[in-house]
């Protein structure tokens, strides 16, 4: 099981060894942290980048940083939703494995993806972004979701992200992947329809009815983290509390307050990855510091590597 | 505008505490009503608190509880009035009577359920009842933001209508009042920076502005939808493009719902070291509560903020509801 940026960089270092390195499209990158984040990746031989975006403004950023893009291919592409459907294609095609988010902001993109002639999603599918945090204080990786992607989530979005999560859980090594519903209190209250419809899906999960990840709620954030608090709340049969994986937000607001409280004032690691579409795209914050990109980039090498050697 | 007009802007739990003693040093100390006293970390955070020379306190309760809890934590309770009351709600109601009196200035919840306290805090045989909803304010202290951020509401209300929220709004308003500040920044929580079609959350936002504004309050600023990246750090609101006053210097994170408000305030007690202090407001005193997984400074920094918001009331006349 990975527990760690580093155990996930040197594993993937592993596995790419005698393989082609994995080409990653970089949807509208225009310079800045997504570029430098590439260079960074391209140069420790995770990946060869492609980039579809404004070549000359692309060029002209990456020299006044004195970054060296000499190598990478480029499709001067002039809009972003142009730039996202030639790489969703390009990504369809097999021309490159996974993409990254460049210089648009997330939720712009997210709407892009999300529009039917993207190609990146089809009806009935769920798509969600998992940040990836790992922090000094808590015993695992911490897969928290859904931060920009489901505006709107009832029962039926909740289970899909949950299980979005576990996917990639199971991928990094979790055998059986524990998924925590957040809400305000650890108490289901009729009164409170978050704890209705939290408690709805975690019956379901006691039942058998969600495959693939075990599911209960609500919890709260301390209880859902802290062995010691739960059992203080009597909470003493949840085979999730105090030892969650995944949580979930109750709202997309809440999961990006949490991701973005965790990675301004925590001193964590994170990467970010929206998944469960045509191919993973990582995709960090404004507020992520390139070294988070990077994580993101060499999450998708990951992946993108795994697939290709089940495939042998 | 009626602020604090005798103490700094207060930008961090520490000075809460100083600032709430020092007052006390001017003959200005808070008697704090305890209601059903029998609780050790209740006692405890007071009796330190009072060992510090910030408040006094009245604890109504069973007077045996009170002492063999006293007695099981090591507090010592000997600078405390005790009003024997065996019941536990009768207890509850003598504190709150106390404080309508004008004899307390603070209600503190001790052993008795929060819901049956406020209840008797907005019963009708007392005064204390305003135009605005109760709601609890969350006022965090986080290593690493240059100020004092308040949430709210992540305790009382459970998924506020618009009014409910605005009422909210000038409840916290009143907390940061009490805090020394002016202007009092509020950004409205988002998942994005603007508006969206696709998203409800940030939709509300323009109506909210366009109803607090009705409102004319004096020195409030108010923008939204931030991401709390861009309310809580000038650089990223810039590197973003966004402007306003309230971006990257927000004192009031004001969210849609409680889990919001609940859950992003605890990642960052327990990821981040932040010091969190909370009050209840609303009424026309401040009620008080702590939690057993609290620490010390957390109480002591609870109380001391309640005392502060009461002594804000008792200078400008004001209290929940009457910005």
């Amino acid at each position: 099981m990975i527990k760690s940026f580093d155990e996930l960089a040197a594993e993937t270092k592993e596995k790419i060894a005698g393989h082609d390195i994995p080409k990653m499209g970089i949807i509208y990158p225009r310079g800045g942290k997504c570029v430098e984040a590439a260079v960074q990746a391209a140069d420790s031989g995770f990946i060869q980048p492609v980039l579809f975006g404004p070549e000359n403004e692309i060029k002209k950023n990456a020299a006044a940083k004195n970054l060296d893009i000499s190598s990478f291919e480029i499709k001067n592409i002039s809009s972003p939703d142009e730039a996202a459907r030639k790489a969703i294609e390009a990504a369809r095609n097999g021309e490159v494995r996974f993409l990254l988010k460049g210089s648009i902001a997330t939720r712009d993109l997210v709407e892009i993806l999300l529009q039917p002639e993207s190609g990146f999603t089809s009806k009935g599918k769920i798509i969600s972004h998992i940040g990836l945090v790992d922090s000094p204080k808590y015993h695992k990786l911490m897969f928290i979701t859904d931060a920009v992607v489901n505006a709107e989530s009832g029962a039926n979005v909740k289970i899909g992200i949950a299980r979005n999560a576990a996917a990639l859980a199971r991928k990094l090594g979790v055998e059986s992947p524990k998924a925590a519903l957040l809400a305000a209190v650890e108490a289901i209250y009729p009164a409170v329809p978050v704890t209705m419809e939290e408690a709805a899906i975690a019956k379901m999960s006691d039942r058998g009815q969600i495959k693939d990840v075990i599911i209960d709620g609500p919890l709260s954030f301390d209880v859902a983290i802290n062995a010691d608090v739960a059992r203080s709340k009597g909470i003493t049969t949840s085979k999730v509390a105090g030892d969650a994986d995944i949580f979930v937000g109750p709202s997309m607001e809440t999961a990006n307050g949490v991701y973005k409280a965790m990675v301004m004032y925590a001193g964590v690691e994170a990467a970010g990855m929206i998944y469960g579409g045509e191919v993973p795209v990582a995709s960090t914050f404004m507020v992520d510091p390139v070294a988070n990109t990077v994580n993101s980039i060499i999450l998708g090498a990951f992946l993108a590597i795994n697939r290709e050697l089940k495939h042998i | 505008m009626k602020t604090m007009t005798d103490i700094d802007p207060i930008i961090s739990s520490d000075q809460i505490i100083d600032t709430a003693r020092k007052l006390a040093q001017k003959g200005r100390k808070k008697m704090v009503a305890v209601a059903s006293a029998g609780d050790t970390d209740v006692l405890g955070a007071l009796a330190s608190a009072n060992a510090d020379g910030i408040l006094d306190a009245t604890l109504f309760g069973d007077r045996e509880k009170i002492t063999d809890a006293a007695q099981s934590g090591g507090v010592d309770i000997s600078a405390f009035n005790i009003e024997h009351e065996i019941d536990v709600n009768k207890a509850a109601y003598g504190a709150v009577k106390m404080a309508a009196e004008g004899k307390a200035d603070v209600v503190m919840k001790g052993f008795v359920s929060t819901s049956a306290l406020l209840k008797t805090v907005l019963s009708g045989d007392f005064n204390l009842r305003t135009k605005n909803t109760l709601s609890h304010t969350a006022v965090l202290d986080i290593p690493g933001y240059h100020k004092l951020l308040q949430m709210t509401d992540g305790g009382m209300v459970v998924k506020p209508d618009i009014e409910q929220k605005l009422q909210i709004m000038e409840n916290a308003v009143l907390v940061s009042r009490a805090l020394g500040l002016t202007p009092v920044r509020v950004a409205l929580s988002g998942a994005v920076d603007r508006t969206y079609k696709s998203v409800p959350a940030s939709r509300s936002c323009q109506e909210f502005i366009k109803r607090a504004t009705e409102l004319n309050l004096e020195d409030v600023l108010i923008q939204g939808p931030l991401t709390f990246d861009s309310a809580t750090s000038g650089e990223i609101a810039a590197l973003k493009g966004i402007e306003g006053p309230v971006a990257g210097d927000t004192d009031i994170y004001l969210t849609d719902t409680i889990e919001e408000c609940n859950i992003v305030a605890k990642a960052l007690i327990n990821f981040a070291d932040t010091v969190f202090s909370g009050v209840i407001v609303g009424a026309r005193v401040p009620v008080s509560l702590v939690s057993r997984t609290d620490t010390l400074k957390n109480k002591k920094s609870s109380v001391s903020i309640a005392c502060l918001v009461a002594e804000y009331y008792r200078l400008t006349g004001v209290a929940g509801g009457t910005i």
